[in-house]
């Protein structure tokens, strides 16, 4: 079966500033995460995939085309982008209609009626968009990608500015569009939430791409990366962090003027220990405080490594 | 794509800055009836012919439908609606129509009250007069308009640019040049105006007839929307 989505090579850039740099990877039916921190490249890439702008190199194909050149396959395509703009005077149902008359839908109306109700919005089907909430926008931009039931759907952020009811709501929709065989991409700089979605996974950091795969071993990946922590122990700090170099727990250990930083490739083990030793020593441990655990740091990591590969 | 240009329509006539266009468009006619009123114009025909020339078609209308045409694709960019529209199988060519077609459209309703009182109230223009005002009011916005499209998707500030092209090219050094005249929509607009003006001929305009004018700014609209149309599919939205 062909792939819905091809990417090879494609590099973006604005002037001095690269965007995007040699991505590629293929896409087929199922829901696939496109995952990175804000600035990693995403809604550059999924705009270079739904044709809004040219690839500076590489190429771009949706089911076999490139939209930018061959805007009929816009027939196949759904689209959910970043932005919150819609027409603030046409309401809800006007608007899904009227997108779904552009992209030649035999019955525009009913169509709407259907998409509107999908996302859950067909009780306020016929309120101006004007005094919509971010989450209706939301919803207001799914039913539209989704009105002329397209085979290839391109989500940007789609769970942003969403109460958890509608946001599992829409996990649930989208795992279920996956399911039923559409070519899903949705991008999210939250891990958990693509993790919901989609079982598999293509990371950006920085405009590359530095992995892809199951979104399950992406996590596994995430999760046995060296972790640092940071003790603090009071006169006993030294003392302690040597009986975990010691045991074993730490990898190495940097000692501070008020504490001391230890590498770990098990900080699960470190978590068990520590209390152990420091209560055979008579320690007592004033903070433990896990240092680089933020997203930025896991993607910073990701990075490195798929530099490391590369070389 | 008349559902698109019905949008397209809507949006413009939407926003607050109808409401200052409308009131710039009234310009040149509530100048005719106060002067009028007042009795101080002693060739009526010339009076009109010269508010037509030089306020109305140079300037008011290109004003007024520069900034719609740069408004229409330019602001759909600004807030993201442009997407859901270029994510359409429609043929760019027929998007960049639909904006051109709106833009037109409101120029023309917009200045239209302006055009007739300037003809008819000071009362020496007959129904010839009158025609080719119009007609010079719709060759022209249709030209501007197109203009203005062109410049919304191939310049960053695609409105500055517009307003400054109006105002140092049309505005200006075209109305004064006869060689620069070549080159401005409105010289050509005044050419077609004129031919409904008994005792007025138009100054520093090209040697063409009024169908000859016609023609070239129809021509010069279809260029500039083909050049949009080739804009539209490589520009960045």
């Amino acid at each position: 079966m062909t792939d819905a989505i091809v990417v090879e090579g494609v590099a973006r850039w604005f002037r001095d500033r690269v965007a995007v740099a040699d991505v590629s990877f293929v896409a087929g039916p199922g829901v696939t995460g496109l995952l990175g921190h804000n600035g990693a490249g995403k809604t550059t890439m999924l705009r270079l995939l739904a044709g809004f702008t040219t690839p500076s190199r590489g190429t771009v194909r949706i089911l076999g085309a490139d939209p930018r050149r061959e805007p009929e396959v816009y027939r196949r395509i759904g689209l959910v982008p970043d932005g919150d703009g819609l027409w603030p005077f046409l309401t809800a149902h006007q608007a899904v209609a009227l997108l779904a008359r552009l992209r030649g839908v035999a019955d525009p109306a009913e169509a709407a009626h259907r998409a509107l109700a999908i996302v859950g919005l067909d009780d306020v089907a016929g309120r101006r968009l004007q005094g919509f909430s971010k989450g209706m926008r939301q919803g207001v931009k799914l039913a539209q990608a989704l009105v002329h039931d397209p085979d290839v759907l391109l989500l940007d952020e789609p769970l942003n500015g969403l109460d958890p009811a509608r946001r599992r709501a829409f996990v649930e929709l989208v795992q279920r569009l996956g399911a039923g065989g559409k070519t899903v991409i949705v991008s999210s700089h939250v891990l958990h939430e693509v993790e919901r979605m989609a079982p598999r996974v293509v990371v950006l950091v920085n405009g590359r791409l530095v992995a892809e795969g199951e979104t399950a071993s992406i996590r596994a990946l995430i999760a046995d990366r060296p972790r640092s922590v940071r003790i603090e122990a009071g006169t006993g700090t030294r003392e302690l962090a040597q009986a975990l170099l010691g045991a074993g727990l730490a990898d190495a250990v940097r000692l501070g003027d008020d504490g001391a930083l230890l590498e770990t490739g098990d900080p699960d083990a470190l978590a068990r220990g520590l209390p152990v030793i420091a209560r055979e020593k008579a320690i007592t441990v004033a903070r433990i405080q896990p240092v680089g655990d933020d997203l930025e740091s896991v993607y910073a990591y990701l990075h490195a490594r798929a530099r490391g590969a590369a070389r | 794509m008349i559902p698109l240009a019905i949008l397209f329509a809507r949006s413009l006539a939407g926003r607050r800055r109808i409401v200052a266009l409308a009131a710039l468009a009234l310009l040149p006619g509530i100048a005719a009836i106060l002067v009028t009123a007042f009795g101080v114009v002693d060739n009526p025909d010339r009076f009109t012919a010269r508010l037509v020339e030089r306020m109305l078609l140079p300037v008011i209308l290109a004003l007024v439908t520069v900034v719609l045409g740069a408004s229409v694709i330019g602001e759909g960019r600004e807030d993201g609606t442009i997407l859901y529209v270029v994510a359409t199988p429609l043929k760019r060519s027929r998007i960049i129509v639909a904006a051109w077609l709106a833009t037109t459209v409101i120029a023309v309703c917009l200045v239209l009250p302006s055009a007739l009182a300037v003809t008819i109230v000071p009362g020496a223009v007959g129904v010839r007069g009158v025609a080719s005002t119009l007609l010079a009011v719709v060759f022209a916005a249709a030209a501007y308009a197109a203009l203005a499209v062109l410049f919304s998707l191939s310049v960053r500030h695609g409105m500055l640019a517009g307003i400054l092209y109006v105002l140092l090219w049309e505005g200006s050094i075209a109305s004064f040049a006869a060689s620069a005249s070549r080159l401005s929509i409105a010289a050509y607009a005044k050419v077609i105006a004129a031919s409904g003006f008994d005792d007025a001929p138009p100054l520093n305009v090209p040697a063409v007839s009024e169908a000859s004018a016609v023609a070239l700014l129809a021509v010069g609209t279809l260029l500039l929307l083909a050049g949009g149309t080739r804009m539209l599919r490589r520009a960045d939205l």
